[in-house]
């Protein structure tokens, strides 16, 4: 690439400045604030823009025009043997700016990057800064950042393939893939968690396996347990045989009485034995009494009804054949005679009325009669007395005319008080006898009474009938009519509900045997009754018994009788085995819960215990995962290792590269004063002079030496880092500690250095842009 | 000569879940259940009078009641065939067992845990046998009834490893043992490969492997032997019966131009070498072969793009970068002199340390093309 001309429309202090480069060697002189670090700047905005830094380092705020007018510019270049124009209007930012490359051949011009110099150098920003723009040396070392940069840039040399990528990246990528299953924790890659994993599916087949073993060994208890409630369970059978011999002939007094009266009920069921088989017993003689009850109480029905159907019958007859004396006169008769019984009636009840006022009337004198003998035999009584004693006084006292008339008085007053009760009595005899006369009177009047009432009565529907019967009542006699119907037809109902009842009572008995009618029936109920409760009496005695013997079977009692032989057991022996059998059943009870809950516990364990074939198989399968994976890291570690060698070695060739082309140019630039120059990885410098044994680093050398090495190196760094189209080299003052033969040495060299690669040296001494245009560079006074 | 007719199946582990199919798994589970009804169907249409289960036919002790039901039911629709069971370590007769059940069909016979014979008056057979009683059991040397008369065919159901020393978890069973037997035949069961019909002794036995494969550690044909025994006689052969096989195929592509042929020329491999049912099977693909640095592999889209036509596929990338390797050692880039350098390593290596140099180099190559990652489907 060349750099044609540029043009500064504002930036910084320049305004509507241009300059042409010859494609060779130029030297851009100005003094101090003249504007050569502008221009260096504006060349490197105009193709990179400017970074985000605030303060002194933004670039935009540093070259803003003075004038506050919108920095602008193009830059004419040739590259790859084509003309472009790159014109920028530069705005707040780099994303704001705009760019727009011309092809000047094509006639074409696009809208490009902001960083377009990335595309056109195929360095970045800080690459292109520490390669092909060189300053002075102190300030310009090359960081990590870009030292991967370079290192790429420079492995690209002579590589077959379109490798943009640096050997970090490419080692970054295996170390990646790497790191994913192996992390640098040991915890948080995917095989770091399959190691954990497996560990615990080990751990848990173990814990499954212990666990198998206990549940073997629970199992062996099991089987052991069984065994002996097996054996108690023998054992308790054997004791249940001989406890219930025992027991048999403890009872066997039971069992004869259990016998005994089977044999009873046995018999008496034979008298009440059932053609179905079974007996008669109280639910049948209950239904044959329930049934009988029905019938009669049918045939008390059909009585009534019977007597009503007559009355109804009579009373048609009446009306529809009346008698001779059924006519007008006779029934006027029975009117004049109702009238006059009508008025003897309320004769009576005025003599009623009357007697029972004279009742009352002497019912009250008889009162009065009672209350004057009490009022008047007590006042008189109580004087006497007081006379009477008065008397006594006086006679004391020798007044005995006094005493002697007092006395009189007084025994007069005392014989009137009881003679005056004597009178009394008799008046109320009389008035009593009176008052009885008189209610015998009122109660024959009261009959008299009833009497007249019954007759009006009966003498009135004699009268209606009549009048019935002489007014041709038709709708009477319908109604009568209908009456007799129902009646009748209520007859039939019950005699045919009487019939049926029947015929089924007859029918339940003939279960029993044939009755031809109730009769025969009734004449038996009362025996089979009996026989029934009897029958039920028995079954309740056989029911107790039974009971007490473990309702045995009466044949299996039969049996036992059979056997039993009395003498065999005691009452000790009896209670011996009670207390065996019975320790025996707590045993084997206590056996069985301890079984249970063996069994309970070992199906939880088996339940809750994973089967360690299932454990083994994930084992085995995550363990080809693990040694997939392992392999992968082993061989992902082969192959970092190796690059990384490789690396070295390629440095060590491409570093070769740059050691020579830096000490060619060293030597070059020193006039043959040095003849090898070193560098490390990370560039670090290191010279020999020539014919001088050993190496010095650069940090022990002069500043002028030390520019030179760095110079030279710049220099070969910025011709490998070219691609085929080789790079402008900016010179940014790279000669200032040069003394006169060393920069006209330097000079000399970058003319010979720019035939092949564009040279722009920017200075500040006059002295150098003498000595260039001495050799024929393009001098170019920035002042002017 | 007396002969009776039977089928021998062994670990059908009917409910065991196979995870590794994600969500095929549970379809899986059905088809092994659908491949015992078969086999019962089979037994049916042969005429077979004994079938004989020789353990695992249920995968564990805690499947879900459905299976168990639907397999108790197949039972009971062939009344007349007489269907002899052991239980095996996967579903060993303890209190859990399905075999505890009261509801077991009529021509379901169980032998228990220790040492049992059955009778068949009606057919002249005995069927002697073993149940796990747990998931381990140690071996014996002999079994405890021996056959006292010929008038029966004999024949023996035991699930375990045939094993000469007894050393095994899993009821170890030595030709000792079976020599001993005096059994006419002694279905196999426990390996889930088959065997051939062996002999020791008057004795014939065999594996007859799981009817259905379990993983693509079990890639043979899968069935069951079915034929006439009798004394002296062996005339069991096997029959294929499982719905799919796993296959494990490698194949190289390295005459493809890009990815996008390869599931055509995986689905071409298959059906090629299993025929017009291979979309039935369950498949591991290694894919391997020299291709061109720019040709990329996915392997979750080659298959996805194969998901409706496969069962299941599972696929791993033992490919390779094609490079003139020779002419690329000698270049002086990075790149040359890292190939340089791993040729000349596995030039060096052992035979055996080759293969993961081989690659060490492949990875190092993708390396520089782009991202790498620990690669398997």
């Amino acid at each position: 690439m060349k750099i044609k001309k540029i043009y500064i429309s504002a930036f910084g202090g320049l305004k509507d400045f241009s300059m042409d480069f010859s494609d060779g060697f130029n030297t851009v002189f100005g003094e101090n604030e003249n504007g050569k670090s502008t221009v260096m700047s504006f060349i490197k905005m105009m193709f990179y823009g400017s970074s985000t830094a605030s303060g002194l380092k933004n670039m935009r705020n540093r070259y803003n025009p003075w004038d506050g007018s919108d920095m602008a510019g193009s830059i004419t270049f040739e590259h790859s043997g084509r003309m472009f124009r790159l014109e920028r209007e530069f705005k707040k930012s780099n994303s704001t700016d705009k760019v727009v490359l011309f092809d000047i051949d094509m006639g074409a011009k696009q809208v490009v990057a902001s960083d377009i110099g990335t595309v056109l150098f195929g360095l970045s920003a800080g690459a292109f800064e520490h390669s092909i723009f060189i300053g002075s040396a102190p300030d310009d070392n090359i960081d990590k950042s870009t030292e991967g940069e370079i290192n790429a840039k420079l492995s690209n040399l002579s590589s077959s393939g379109n490798e943009s990528v640096s050997f970090t990246e490419i080692f970054s990528r295996i170390e990646n893939a790497r790191l994913s299953l192996n992390s640098k924790s040991g915890k948080a890659g995917i095989l770091d968690k399959n190691r954990i994993k497996l560990k615990e599916y080990e751990d848990s087949f173990v814990a499954g396996y212990e666990e198998i073993m206990h549940i073997k060994a629970l199992k062996e208890k099991e089987k052991q347990l069984c065994k002996e409630i097996s054996e108690l369970e023998a054992t308790a059978n054997k004791l249940k045989t001989e406890l219930s011999r025992a027991n048999d002939v403890k009872n066997s007094e039971k069992l004869k009485e259990l016998l005994s009266i089977k044999a009873e009920l046995d018999e008496l069921n034979k008298g009440l034995a059932l053609k179905n088989g079974k007996f008669i017993d109280e639910l049948f003689v209950r239904s044959i009494m329930f049934s009988i009850g029905k019938i009669e109480n049918t045939e008390q029905k059909l009585l009534a009804k019977t007597d009503e159907e007559k009355l109804l019958k009579s009373n048609l007859e009446i009306l529809e054949h009346p008698s001779e004396d059924m006519n007008p006169e006779n029934a006027q008769k029975i009117s004049d005679k109702l009238a006059e019984i009508h008025q003897n009636i309320e004769n009576c009840e005025n003599d009623i009325k009357t007697k029972e006022e004279c009742i009352s009337e002497l019912q009250k004198e008889l009162s009065n009669a009672q209350n004057t003998k009490k009022s008047i035999g007590i006042p008189l009584f109580i004087p006497g007395i007081f006379l009477a004693l008065v008397s006594v006084v006086l006679l004391i006292l020798k007044l005995n005319t006094f005493a002697f008339i007092g006395f009189s008085f007084g025994i007069l007053a005392i014989i009137l008080s009881i003679t005056i009760k004597k009178i009394d009595k008799s008046l109320i005899n009389r008035l009593n006898a009176s008052i009885a006369d008189n209610e015998k009177l009122l109660s024959e009047l009261n009959l008299g009474k009833e009497s007249l009432i019954t007759e009006e009565k009966s003498l009135k529907e004699k009268r209606d009938l009549i009048n019935s019967v002489l007014n041709n009542n038709t709708a009477l006699i319908e109604k009568q009519k209908d009456a007799l119907k129902d009646c009748s037809e209520q007859i039939l109902a019950l005699l045919s509900a009487k019939n049926e009842e029947t015929e089924k009572l007859l029918g339940f008995y003939s279960n029993y045997k044939s009755a031809c009618d109730i009769e025969e029936i009734k004449a038996e109920l009362e025996k089979l009754s009996d026989a029934a409760s009897k029958q039920k009496e028995l079954k309740q005695q056989l029911n107790y018994i039974a009971k007490d013997l473990d309702n045995i079977s009466y044949e299996e009692a039969q049996l036992r009788l059979n056997e039993l032989n009395s003498d065999d057991i005691t009452s000790a022996d009896l209670t011996e085995l009670s207390s065996s059998a019975e320790e025996i059943v707590n045993t084997l009870n206590a056996k069985k819960s301890e079984l249970a809950a063996l069994c309970t516990e070992i199906r939880f364990i088996e339940k809750n215990t994973p089967n360690p074939d299932e454990i083994s198989a994930k084992i085995m399968q995550l363990k080809e995962i693990i040694s997939a994976q392992n392999e992968f890291c082993e061989y992902s570690k082969i192959a970092m290792d190796i690059l990384t060698d490789s690396f070295a070695e390629f440095r060590r060739s491409y570093g070769s590269q740059l050691e020579q082309d830096t000490t060619e140019i060293f030597k070059g630039l020193t006039a043959g004063k040095y003849s090898n120059v070193s560098i490390s990885k990370s560039f670090d410098v290191t010279v020999e002079k020539a014919n001088t044994f050993g190496t010095k680093e650069i940090d022990y050398l002069s500043s002028g030496t030390k520019d030179q090495v760095y110079l030279s190196m710049r220099l070969a760094l910025a011709k490998l880092m070219s691609d085929k189209d080789l790079l402008p080299i900016f010179l940014d003052d790279s000669l200032d500690r040069y003394d006169d033969s060393r920069t006209v040495a330097a000079l000399n060299f970058l003319k010979e250095f720019a035939k092949d690669s564009q040279i722009i040296m920017f200075t500040c001494h006059s002295f150098i842009a003498e000595k260039s245009r001495e050799l024929n560079a393009n001098v170019v006074n920035i002042s002017k | 000569m007396n002969t009776v007719k039977i089928l021998h199946c062994a670990d059908i582990h009917i409910g065991a879940a196979q995870s590794f199919l994600g969500t095929l798994a549970e379809k899986r589970r059905y088809e092994v259940l659908m491949t015992f009804e078969r086999i019962i169907d089979m037994a049916k249409e042969n005429d077979v009078k004994i079938i004989a289960i020789a353990g695992d036919l249920f995968d564990s002790n805690n499947i879900e009641k459905s299976f168990i039901d639907a397999v108790f039911n197949k039972i009971a629709c062939v009344p007349y065939i007489k269907i002899v069971a052991i239980c095996g370590n996967h579903d060993p007769l303890d209190s859990n067992s399905p075999f505890n059940s009261n509801n077991l069909p009529e021509n379901l016979y169980v032998l228990g845990s220790e040492d049992e014979a059955i009778t068949f008056e009606d057919i002249k057979t005995r069927v002697y046998g073993r149940s796990f009683g747990f998931c381990y059991e140690n071996g014996r040397e002999k079994f405890s009834i021996i056959p006292c008369d010929n008038e029966y065919i004999n024949l023996m159901l035991m699930h375990g490893d045939f094993k000469a020393d007894l050393k095994s978890n899993y009821n170890a069973i030595s030709p000792e043992f079976i020599k001993s037997s005096s059994m006419d035949y002694i279905a196999l069961g426990h390996v889930h490969k088959r065997s051939g019909i062996e002999k020791i002794g008057d004795t014939f036995f065999a594996y007859c492997g799981c009817p259905e494969g379990q993983g693509f550690d079990e890639l043979d044909q899968k069935g069951v032997y079915m034929g006439n025994i009798g004394k002296g006689i062996c005339e069991l052969e096997f029959v294929p019966i499982n719905k799919r096989r796993h296959i494990h195929i490698i194949i190289d592509i390295s005459d493809l131009n890009n990815e996008n042929e390869i599931p055509d020329k995986i689905l071409r491999s298959i059906s090629e070498t299993f025929g017009e049912n291979y979309p039935e099977n369950l498949y591991k693909i290694d894919l391997t072969g020299e291709l061109p640095e720019d040709f990329d592999i996915s392997l979750s889209e080659i298959a996805e793009r194969l998901s409706d036509k496969l069962f299941f596929i599972k696929l791993r990338d033992y490919t390779e970068v094609y490079i003139d390797k020779e002419a690329l050692a000698k270049e002086a880039s990075l790149k040359g002199i890292f190939v340089k350098n791993m040729l000349k390593k596995i030039e060096e290596a052992q035979d055996s340390e080759k293969i993961i140099l081989r690659k060490a180099l492949s990875l190092g190559l993708k390396a520089f093309k782009g991202e790498v990652s620990w690669n398997e489907d």
